[in-house]
């Protein structure tokens, strides 16, 4: 399989081809195009209990598409996109754990597994939901963001405001606090931020779906 | 041996690319072993190995060197079970604060369980009773002048199901006994106005503000006026507790409450009128019965009519019930105040509690009474006021 991410960082797509034999997984809603050949399979990722879960907590949809090029010899291409503009970003896991923010989520390879994990209270207070998804396995899996995504490296304290967290390894915890003072947390209009500790890698996006409704809201007759 | 010894965690090194991955993790008899995918292998001492919980889950239990160039990570239930059985002395010491810090979380984490579940509790069966009470204090600030304003436009504006009968005989009458029964209700300035219905109806109904109605249906299935007395201090004592405000606050909800307490009433008034209108016939809460049954018996002893009076005319409610077919005649008091054997027994359970006091007759000839509803025109002239 090779898979290309064009037009980043504003409207990045994923752009595969697909070998005979091959399939990719991804989230319902989000094939752009493909060729008129790749079969595409519906079913219930990881089974029914998972896949509610995934629904009703991680964010995502009940349903997971596969992808498939048959076997006949010819390569398949297929365009993933997501549906707010952002950057779109590939991240491989070697039998590593990854954490994805509810609706992050746009495709994986096979050997990945999809699950819905606790967030803890922290993160809901600090705007990331109750729960989150659980990426493991062996494979690639494709995050999508709203704005650009960059990552850090964390290896003691780092503070991210709602919203902005889009991935993390579950090497780190999540703690909510204050931005700052409580006089200066509401006027600075930071508020709540969660603070990320332990050692590992996060990704964040540059924007906040939260931030732009709010702004909306604000602008709104 | 007994145990798991092999767990799913992960290692970080400079070594890997990328600086970490997922490993399969043994645990050995003197060493901490750590095997990625591509092949690598990581082994940690435990001689000199340091010991750290944290991770997305609080649990994952973090063990490196000193020089931090090798952490391995788990979070496998299990792990740090195997670790303190197989490990031996050599991390006895450095696992005891770990497992302080485990005792700690799982505590927190069933605490904040415990208060959600008694949130939960609390909402599903005590904000209901609160609603309640608030509903009950509220209605206690608002003035008795309410009751009489949304009484009067009630009674003015709903349809009686019947012509109002002027009849100096049954006026007199039903007028003898709420004059013996008003001085004894324990409402101070009240004041009650019955006014005679003529309808095939067994029923009485009292609104706000002590407007009420009986029909003459009620009237002829009576056999002596202590009956209807009993009946029409129930209704009184509905009025004493006021439980028509109560039931229009409920059904209007917080915000008419707090609308009655500062005296907005304008709202209020033209709502409660309709209100009052529909649910005069209705019945109320088994509740609100129970209470307007047990301040019946208390006026009708205070007013030296025998409470078991009120019990006859429930028995023969229950002896209409069982007869009548569905019919304009069947006893609509009844139906709306069900339970009546229940209902029966408690009375007759109150009134042992009561003070002997001698009974005294109604100054009512209820022969005259019941001929002059027997004599009633076919066809009644509407009466003007």
């Amino acid at each position: 399989m090779q898979t290309e991410i064009r037009h980043k960082p504003s409207f990045a797509a994923v752009f595969c081809t697909l070998a005979p034999g091959e399939t990719i997984f991804a989230e319902t809603d989000a094939m752009a195009s493909m060729s008129g050949h790749i079969r595409l399979r519906t079913h219930l990722f990881g089974g029914l209990v998972h896949a509610l879960l995934r629904r009703l907590f991680g964010g995502e949809s009940l349903f997971i598409n596969a992808f498939n090029c048959p076997g006949d010899g010819r390569p398949g291409e297929l365009v993933l996109s997501q549906p707010v503009p952002g950057d779109i970003q590939e991240v491989p896991l070697r039998g590593t754990i990854l954490y994805v923010q509810p609706g992050a989520f746009i495709a994986c390879t096979q050997g990945i597994t999809l699950g819905v994990g606790w967030a803890g209270f922290a993160s809901w207070f600090g705007g990331d939901g109750l729960f989150r998804l659980k990426v493991s396995g062996q494979g690639s899996v494709w995050i999508g963001a709203y704005g650009g995504i960059f990552s850090r490296k964390v290896a003691g304290e780092y503070i991210v405001d709602t919203g902005h967290l889009l991935a993390y390894e579950p090497t780190i915890s999540i703690g909510v606090a204050l931005s700052a003072g409580i006089f200066s947390s509401f006027f600075s209009g930071e508020g709540f931020v969660s603070k990320l500790r332990g050692e590992g890698q996060v990704y964040l996006q540059s924007r906040s779906i939260s931030g732009l409704a709010a702004w909306t809201n604000a602008h709104l007759g | 041996m007994a145990g798991k010894k092999q767990f799913e965690g992960g290692v970080f090194a400079e070594s890997i690319a990328g600086g970490r991955s997922g490993a399969r993790v043994d645990v050995l008899a003197d060493s901490l072993r750590a095997e990625t995918p591509a092949g690598e292998v990581f082994d940690l001492s435990y001689a000199n190995m340091e010991l750290e919980l944290g991770g997305a889950s609080g649990r994952m239990l973090f063990c490196r060197n000193p020089a931090r160039s090798v952490t391995i990570f788990c979070e496998e239930r299990g792990f740090i079970f195997a670790l303190t059985s197989l490990a031996g002395q050599h991390i006895q010491d450095k696992m005891a604060p770990v497992r302080g810090q485990l005792r700690g979380l799982i505590l927190r984490r069933a605490g904040i369980a415990a208060l959600l579940a008694t949130m939960f509790a609390l909402l599903y069966f005590g904000v209901p009773p609160l609603i309640r009470w608030s509903l009950e204090a509220a209605v206690v600030r608002v003035p008795y002048s309410l009751d009489e304003k949304l009484g009067a436009a009630a009674i003015n504006n709903m349809d009686l199901g019947g012509p109002e009968l002027h009849d100096a005989v049954l006026t007199h009458a039903v007028e003898t006994i709420v004059a013996r029964l008003a001085p004894h209700v324990g409402l101070k300035d009240a004041t009650f106005h019955v006014r005679v219905v003529r309808r095939d109806t067994i029923n009485a109904f009292a609104l706000p503000g002590g407007y009420m109605v009986v029909y003459t249906g009620l009237l002829a299935d009576a056999s002596q006026p202590e009956q209807v007395a009993g009946v029409l201090a129930h209704e009184m004592a509905h009025v004493v507790h006021r439980h028509g405000i109560q039931r229009i606050a409920q059904s209007l909800g917080i915000v008419a409450t707090v609308q009655l307490m500062f005296g907005d009433i304008g709202g209020i008034l033209a709502v409660g009128k309709e209100l009052l209108g529909i649910a005069a016939v209705n019945h109320y809460s088994r509740a609100a019965e129970n209470q307007a049954d047990a301040t019946a018996v208390r006026i009708l002893n205070e007013a030296a009519i025998s409470p078991l009076a009120l019990a006859e005319f429930f028995k023969i409610m229950q002896k209409d019930e069982n007869t009548q077919t569905i019919t304009a005649t069947m006893p609509e008091w009844a139906s709306t105040h069900p339970d009546l054997n229940a209902r029966i027994n408690a009375i007759t359970d109150a009134m042992r509690g009561l003070p002997a006091t001698p009974v005294e007759p109604l100054a009512v000839n209820w022969k005259t009474v019941q001929e002059t509803l027997h004599n009633l025109p076919e066809t009644p002239p509407t009466h003007a006021n």
